[in-house]
């Protein structure tokens, strides 16, 4: 393994130990039940659960979500960094599965769309650019 | 080669024979069988039918109240005139269509919104529910639904003033239109579409209209634009339906007038903040496919209940209406797997919803290959007018309102002219004059709407700010949110 794979492998722990004491202090406080497996890969939930971090009452849920917000969000952050790269079999792998690749995933509606496009959004709400269905 | 086709001749030929055989059995069977039917015996009558049956009029032990066809204006008449399974059956219907605004449509729409707009969502149904049904009792029933001028009602039932049941003397008012029925009961089936029309615009301009600015729009809208499109087509003396323009259940009135209209207001309100830049996705599709199921079922109330009567040809209307659907979901299936890869659930329930659309007009007039066709077209239509179309005129009607329910009802209606079969609606129309039913619905709506929404932008404004759009209309403008 990489230093790289090193450093993500504790940020990830890093951000499930905060994650699950969020969970438990929302649920202690307020009832709240969260879900931090889907806060880990969906960044839409995790800002809308780090915002009602920053609106709670109690300091530690704050503190809580400034941390969180550092490690998704910040410079070097889980949802920010760009992916480490594949091993070379998987790279040498990866022009067949892409050339099938576009076949099946919607293109956008609107020419316009395309450039100000994430090329790292979720393949499924891209489809939903300038269009519901 | 030849012993093998030969073979197969024969055996064509005896098939034939034995078919032939059969059915001169059948009908001597049938013809030395009549005479007894005319004394049943116990053991005749039990008997299980095995075909389907055509049953002859027969005088009835109680005889059904005569429908008195000379009434050119709403009546007061006899309790005896009043037919109870009309009257159960448009009972029934009114539930079934209402049903469909809340909480059908309401659903259908929320789950396709963002999160933060679901409640404003669901708002404007319920809404424009409470506002058109106190619209429609002191005005709109009596400028649709009463004799005047042939383009707009008399004021004779303004706060339903004539409306009649007197329980002593066994008296009570009657539409010209459903005279086997209470007045009582036909203006409320009425009032359910004049609520659900201005409901389905609602969703061009979701996400971002004032709901201020809605109740104004919707007020205006259901005075000026629906209740004369109602009169024109649906009162006997309106002058679209002495031209012959068929409209069983609400093609033109309903669906043209509304998915028209809803374009119209997206154009002029303008799109959503990010729209062709960022996705949209819709929050909860569970919520849209429970929406659209009931939409299913309320449209047999919907199509079935717009024969006035509970008969056979509510029936037609109600077995056209499920295969019309069915076939409508199928086809926008079908398209969608061919061009994207994979059938999409949204689409699915869009198919089915543009079906149900299509056939509207056409429900009370066409037999089952005319619903076949209908559905089909429409599947097809509405995916390319929600999809292609929609792309490139790139006007943001947020939940497809024109895309759907505007080409559905002129697929629906234009086709009406030309699958109609007279022996089912008793009247027969032609594609061009249905044609020009269409041009006059889309051309009025689309200039009233301007209109009003002139006059709305002036008085309060459309739109909401930028910030309160971002932050969502459920905080912004009722203050809740759902979590």
């Amino acid at each position: 393994m990489t230093e790289e794979h090193h450093s993500r492998a504790e940020l990830e722990t890093h951000a499930f130990a905060l994650m699950g004491r969020l969970h438990v202090n929302l649920r202690r406080q307020s009832g709240r039940v969260i879900d931090i497996e889907y806060m880990r890969i969906d960044p839409a939930y995790c800002r809308y659960l780090l915002k009602m971090a920053s609106l709670s009452t109690s300091e530690e849920v704050q503190d809580l979500g400034q941390k969180l917000q550092e490690v998704f969000f910040g410079a070097e952050g889980l949802f920010v960094r760009t992916e480490p790269r594949q091993p070379l079999l998987a790279r040498l792998q990866e022009p067949t599965t892409s050339s099938a690749a576009p076949a099946a995933a919607p293109a956008p509606a609107t020419p316009g769309a395309a450039p100000g496009t994430p090329e790292t959004g979720d393949p499924v709400d891209r489809g939903y650019i300038g269009r519901l269905r | 080669m030849r012993t093998a086709s030969f073979a197969s001749a024969t055996s064509i030929k005896m098939a034939l024979t034995i078919l032939v055989s059969a059915f001169v059995f059948s009908n001597a069977c049938a013809q030395t069988a009549a005479p007894e039917s005319t004394t049943p015996t116990v053991e005749t009558q039990a008997a299980p039918l095995t075909m389907p049956m055509i049953n002859e009029a027969v005088e009835a032990a109680t005889p059904e109240p005569a429908v008195d066809a000379s009434l050119t204006k709403p009546t007061v008449v006899d309790a005896s005139k009043i037919s109870a399974g009309d009257t159960a059956w448009l009972l029934a219907s009114t539930a079934l269509v209402l049903f469909m605004t809340i909480p059908g449509l309401a659903l259908f729409y929320a789950g396709m919104v963002r999160k933060k707009n679901v409640l404003a969502t669901m708002a404007h149904s319920f809404a424009v529910t409470c506002l058109v049904t106190v619209i429609w009792v002191v005005i709109g029933y009596s400028l649709a639904f009463t004799p005047g001028s042939p383009y707009i009602g008399g004021l004779d039932r303004v706060l339903l003033s004539g409306m009649e049941f007197v329980k002593e003397t066994g008296k009570l008012s009657v539409s010209e239109i459903a005279p086997t029925i209470p007045e009582s009961v036909f203006i409320m089936f009425q009032m359910t579409f004049a609520i659900i029309t201005p409901a389905l615009i609602t969703g061009a301009f979701a996400e971002r209209m004032k709901f201020s600015a809605l109740l104004i729009f919707i007020t205006l809208w259901s005075i000026f634009v629906y209740a004369p499109v109602a009169h024109w087509v649906w009162e006997p003396g309106g002058w679209l339906a002495m031209r012959g323009v068929l409209d069983f259940a609400g093609g033109t009135v309903v669906h043209i007038n509304a998915g028209v209209s809803g374009l119209v207001a997206a154009i002029i309100i303008g799109p959503r903040l990010g729209f062709g830049k960022e996705p949209m996705p819709p929050h909860n599709l569970v919520l849209t496919v429970i929406g659209a199921c009931m939409l299913w079922v309320g449209w047999f109330g919907f199509n079935a209940g717009s024969a006035v009567a509970a008969d056979g040809r509510a029936g037609m209307a109600m077995l056209a209406t499920q295969i019309a659907t069915a076939v409508g979901a199928l086809s926008w299936m079908i398209i969608e797997w061919l061009r994207r890869g994979k059938p999409s659930v949204l689409g699915l329930v869009s198919g089915a919803v543009s079906g149900l659309v299509a056939i509207t007009p056409a429900s009370g007039f066409v037999d089952v290959s005319g619903a076949l066709v209908i559905g089909a077209a429409a599947g097809l239509a509405c995916y390319w007018g929600a999809t292609t179309l929609k792309s490139k005129l790139g006007y943001d009607d947020s939940l497809d309102v024109f895309g759907v329910h505007a080409v559905g009802g002129i697929v629906g209606a234009l086709l009406t002219g030309v699958f109609a079969v007279e022996s089912i609606g008793g009247a027969h129309s032609s594609f061009g004059n249905q044609a020009f039913g269409v041009v006059v619905t889309v051309v009025y709506s689309a200039v009233m709407t301007a209109i009003i929404l002139g006059i709305v932008s002036a008085l309060v404004g459309l739109r909401v700010t930028p910030e309160a759009e971002v932050e969502g209309l459920d905080l912004e403008q009722h203050g809740e949110h759902v979590l």
